[in-house]
């Protein structure tokens, strides 16, 4: 006990600061009261979602450091990009003719449309990074090992939509940069072997390539506009979402993050 | 202790040993037991040592979460994302370049055609990424903390992938100009450099054979002979898989040291009916 008082003695405890009660208290780092709307809110949304143990050990509890955060930071990102993507969805059409025009509208018009758009893009930019980062991390704390390798595949599955989301939407502003840099990536389409017009060995027609399944014709045009949004906008983020919660479900279903034994 | 530990077993109590960082974290928690100070302490059995996760961490989380939105937002408000011109099919630019995620791509195809760079290469590091952990002999060491010592060749070999994962992407962001040729930081990228006078050469078929045969095969007899008993724990399939990897991932390394210090444009240029095929 004297041990305990001494150290208190010392330094400031910001939890015991007026203001960090004021904000966080009771309402995040308090006892649940049953009364307390919001607490019961977040104990049964997180009940429902499973994405934590109610109660977890000491042991367990010790190992989650920052570099553990990795995942979960990914998945705040994540639903960040659908915030802001779906307040830029409003004001975008995906027309080669109105495209450029609904950008600029976003930088100049619309009101904190700016904003929204940077927060959009160096939002993606953070989440590609930090998926990598956390493949290192699952990686180097060997969390693929049994049980945990479907949960790698499902990730590697998971960073690989995480690109495509990125590239898709990188087409969109309908600019140089965007016109030019997916210029270069479909072109790798371009030049697979067998399935692609200009690959070795090809045995399809330029248009009818696999390339051209993703393009929509020969080269960057309205059909490959069109088909980007739709990925963009729809068919990645359902799908990065389910696996998310795949994921998660593998997670607790294998006993939590690892543990060292 | 001994007489405590007796004691606590009539009374139906654990005894939970824990390292002075632990006993720090739940001195200072609410939990459900009776915890004495000390790294040694008595609590009943079954709450025991469990902390409330769940109500510690979505208050982290949320923090976290507030202090990730105001740096995005400071980052935005200060800087804007990037807009240029209008597209326009008929203009490429001389620096055109992919996004950053995917210049290592781009990069490579300075060094491999296209079909290798953008199509075979990457299939393959997929395909070696999902058998990662199929490929690990060993199931158990190193769950859960960060550990050299315990698996040196993993930790490397993953370590050195992805460092030359990013090391293609520095390069190609920031050392790369038009043309794709390569800028020191401090010259202008704005004006094109002369391409280099000397001729780049193919090897000669049989040097091409030559080598691929023997770079093969060194690598796949060479750690076998070498390294006995890291033969013995992968297995014959797995130390052919995971060495065919290693080989390609090992190439592109070798194919840019032999670019740039030989200027050899192919090691291995094969006609197959009507179709080139370069290596
Ligand atoms: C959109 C991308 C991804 C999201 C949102 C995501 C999210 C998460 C979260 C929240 C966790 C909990 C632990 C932590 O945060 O570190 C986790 C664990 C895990 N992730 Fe991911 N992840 C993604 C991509 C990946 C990738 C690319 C891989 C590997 C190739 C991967 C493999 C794993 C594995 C094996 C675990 C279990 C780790 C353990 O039990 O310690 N994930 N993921």
């Amino acid at each position: 006990m004297e041990r305990q008082n001494k150290e208190e003695d010392k330094k400031i405890d910001i939890k015991e600061t007026q203001v960090w009660k004021a904000v966080f208290g009771d309402l995040l780092f308090g006892e649940f009261k049953p009364l307390s709307p919001f607490n019961s809110l977040m104990r049964g949304i997180a009940k429902i979602m499973q994405l934590h143990p109610y109660n977890m050990s000491v042991g367990g509890r010790r190992i989650i450091t920052y570099t553990f955060c990795l995942g979960g930071l990914s998945v705040f990102f994540f639903s960040l990009l659908a915030c802001t993507g779906a307040f830029l969805m409003i004001y975008y059409n995906p027309d080669v003719n109105s495209a450029y025009a609904n950008i600029e509208d976003m930088r100049y018009i619309v009101p904190f449309g700016v904003l929204i758009r940077n927060m959009h893009r160096w939002t993606a930019h953070l989440m590609v990074m930090f998926v990598a980062l956390h493949m290192l991390r699952v990686f180097l704390t060997a969390a693929y090992k049994p049980p945990r390798e479907l949960n790698w595949i499902v990730g590697v599955i998971l960073l690989v939509m995480t690109l495509l989301a990125s590239f898709t939407g990188y087409l969109l502003p309908w600019d140089q940069l965007a016109y030019w840099g997916v210029t270069i990536g479909t072109s790798m389409g371009e030049n697979a072997p067998l399935l692609g017009a200009k690959g070795p060995f090809a045995i399809l027609a330029p248009g009818k390539d696999v390339n051209s399944i993703l393009v929509g014709g020969t080269s960057v045009g309205q059909p490959t506009l069109l088909r980007f949004y739709l990925l963009h906008a729809i068919a990645i983020p359902l799908g990065i979402a389910g696996l998310m919660g795949f994921h998660f479900w593998r997670i607790r279903r294998a006993g939590g993050v690892s543990g060292p034994l | 202790m001994a007489e405590l530990k007796e004691k606590s077993k009539e009374k139906g109590e654990v005894i939970v040993r824990m390292s002075e960082k632990e006993w720090e974290y739940v001195k200072n928690i609410n939990v459900k037991g009776d915890y004495k100070e000390g790294f040694e302490t008595l609590t009943p059995k079954e709450q025991d040592y469990t902390v409330k996760h769940l109500r510690d961490s979505v208050g982290i989380e949320f923090l976290a979460g507030l202090i990730f939105t105001f740096i995005i937002m400071v980052w935005s408000l200060f800087m804007d994302a990037p807009l240029k011109e209008l597209a326009n099919p008929a203009d490429t630019p001389i620096d055109e370049r992919a996004p950053w995620y995917f210049i290592g791509l781009q990069e490579m195809l300075i060094f491999f055609d296209p079909w290798l760079a953008g199509v075979i290469i990457p299939s393959i590091l997929l395909v070696g990424l999902i058998l990662v952990p199929f490929i690990d002999p060993n199931k158990e060491t190193g769950i859960g903390r960060y550990t050299f010592r315990d698996r040196p060749v993993a930790v490397s070999v993953f370590g050195f992938g992805f460092a030359m994962w990013y090391t293609l992407i520095i390069i190609g962001q920031f050392f790369r100009g038009p043309a794709r040729m390569f800028y020191w930081p401090w010259e202008d990228k704005t004006v094109l450099k002369e391409m280099p006078v000397s001729e780049m050469v193919n090897f000669h078929i049989a040097g091409g054979f030559a080598f691929f045969i023997l770079y093969i095969g060194a690598c796949m007899v060479l750690p076998q002979v070498i390294f006995k008993n890291f033969y013995k724990t992968l297995g014959v399939v797995r130390y052919y898989i995971f060495m065919s990897l290693f080989a390609i991932m090992l190439l592109i390394p070798i194919k840019i040291f032999l670019r740039y210090v030989f200027d050899v444009k192919y090691i291995l240029s094969l006609q197959i009916f009507n179709t080139t095929l370069n290596f």
